[in-house]
């Protein structure tokens, strides 16, 4: 579970200049739920996902984790997130997915036999067989996306934070990994990913965040927003709340 | 730490430009470089010889000249100096020798090469005069100086200084794929999977500092 308090933060630019991009952000990911950031583009989504893994601190109120807060030394913390960190997959050209994969594991002393089960199981998980060996270079993009989710499970952690995990992944690759992530749900893991595909929202997600200019417009259940809205398009429920959140076109 | 070490020399190395700029052009470079040097050693050296030279020396200079030097003895020495005659000459001014012109590289060995053959001259002449005095042999130890090398190679001295180049360049070469990575990591957002893990960002640097020491070198 991963709590956050009065959370906001903002980023200092040249010139004195200060850009706030999340602000009072009080929310609650619980366990073994899934939940959906929505947005619309620079509503805050990433950063919140940054905020959660560690990467950034806010610059006030608190991030914790099952109730301890959040500390970038305490390395327990560390491994029990996965993150996938979008489109800009961050992998080495020059290695193939395996090694990526075998790398990581590595870094996160998992032995090799166990190393090797891994891999096996999230290739045929995610469908990777075909391009295990082949150095990422020449892996087209829904290919590096695998890849790099597959490395952030790679570690089996207990909190999944993925940015945008299926842009990019063809139909069949985008089954694969919702079956991948209602699979993780059943094991009780916390999931969070920010998304613009409404029906992924549907088919995967127990609750949702919606985030406007760095504020959050909805947070509960999905259910609860069908209720509320009358409606289950949830591209109708996301323009209609943006819109009353003081779009501006 | 040697894990990500490891991996940083597998990503780095397993291009194939980035080897041929790193190992490759450094070896061409030293190649090229030995060559030009002696092209240049071995050129030809044009010396003019004062007449008015002591006629043992100048016998023993054309004796032992090298193949690319060409010896002109004369007694209007300066004004075919300045002519442009000679690389450089060597000129009797009192009782002194002066190497006088402009030197080139081939030039400066030749110049010191004709110093030592004037040293042995002077030696040899003292020991003759000496005799000639009648001073009894087990007079003041005067000892001499010879270098033999076993070796057929030379004395060595070439093939430490290759060494040296070779591992100059190689480093040097090795420095735009040591700053590619550190630069790349940045860029291609690699970094943030490594700050994920379970590790302090001071070793996560020091292993990337180390990297970027092993690829340099």
């Amino acid at each position: 579970m991963i709590t956050l308090t009065n959370v906001h933060k903002t980023f200092y630019e040249k010139h004195n200049q200060s850009h706030r991009v999340l602000r009072d952000i009080s929310i609650t990911f619980e366990q073994g739920k899934v939940t959906a950031l929505l947005g619309e583009n620079g509503a805050g989504k990433t950063t919140l996902l940054r905020l959660l893994s560690g990467l950034y601190e806010p610059t006030g109120g608190e991030v914790a984790l099952d109730g301890v807060p959040f500390d970038l030394n305490n390395h327990r913390q560390r491994s029990s997130i996965g993150v996938h960190f979008g489109s800009d997959t961050g992998l080495y050209d020059r290695l193939t997915a395996r090694e990526h994969l075998e790398y990581f594991a590595k870094l996160y002393a998992i032995p090799k036999q166990e190393t090797k089960q891994r891999i096996t199981k999230l290739s045929n998980e995610l469908g990777m067989r075909d391009f295990l060996n082949k150095r990422v270079r020449k892996l087209s993009k829904g290919m590096r996306q695998k890849v790099a989710i597959s490395r952030a499970m790679i570690h089996n952690p207990s909190i999944y934070l993925l940015d945008e995990p299926s842009t990019g992944l063809d139909i069949t690759s985008a089954n694969m990994f919702r079956e991948k992530i209602l699979q993780l749900k059943r094991d009780q893991q916390t999931i969070v990913f920010s998304t613009h595909l409404m029906e992924e929202v549907d088919m995967l997600c127990d609750d949702v965040v919606i985030l406007h200019r760095g504020a959050v417009l909805y947070h509960g259940s999905l259910q609860n927003l069908y209720k509320e809205e009358e409606t289950t398009d949830m591209n109708m429920i996301l323009m209609a709340m943006l819109a009353r959140g003081g779009r501006v076109t | 730490m040697m894990t990500m070490i490891l991996k940083e020399m597998k990503d780095t190395y397993r291009d194939r430009r980035t080897v041929f700029f790193t190992t490759a052009i450094p070896m061409i470079s030293v190649f090229a470089l030995v060559f030009f040097f002696s092209f240049f050693n071995t050129s030809d050296v044009h010396i003019g010889i004062d007449e008015n030279i002591d006629a043992g020396l100048i016998e023993s200079f054309q004796e032992e000249q090298r193949e690319h030097w060409h010896l002109t003895v004369s007694d209007t020495i300066n004004e075919e100096l300045l002519d442009g005659a000679y690389d450089f000459a060597i000129v009797l001014e009192g009782n002194t020798l002066t190497a006088r012109g402009d030197f080139g590289n081939s030039g400066m060995r030749a110049a010191q090469q004709l110093m030592e053959m004037w040293i042995d001259y002077e030696r040899e002449s003292l020991d003759a005069w000496v005799t000639s005095q009648g001073i009894e042999e087990n007079g003041p130890s005067i000892y001499e100086w010879d270098r033999d090398f076993l070796g057929e190679g030379g004395d060595g001295s070439m093939g430490f200084m290759l060494a040296f180049i070779f591992l100059l360049t190689v480093a040097a070469g090795g420095l735009p794929a040591a700053a590619d990575m550190f630069a790349g990591e940045k860029e291609k957002r690699t970094m943030e999977p490594l700050l994920m893990i379970p590790l302090s960002r001071a070793r996560i640097f020091f292993a990337s500092r180390w990297s970027f020491s092993c690829i340099r070198s």
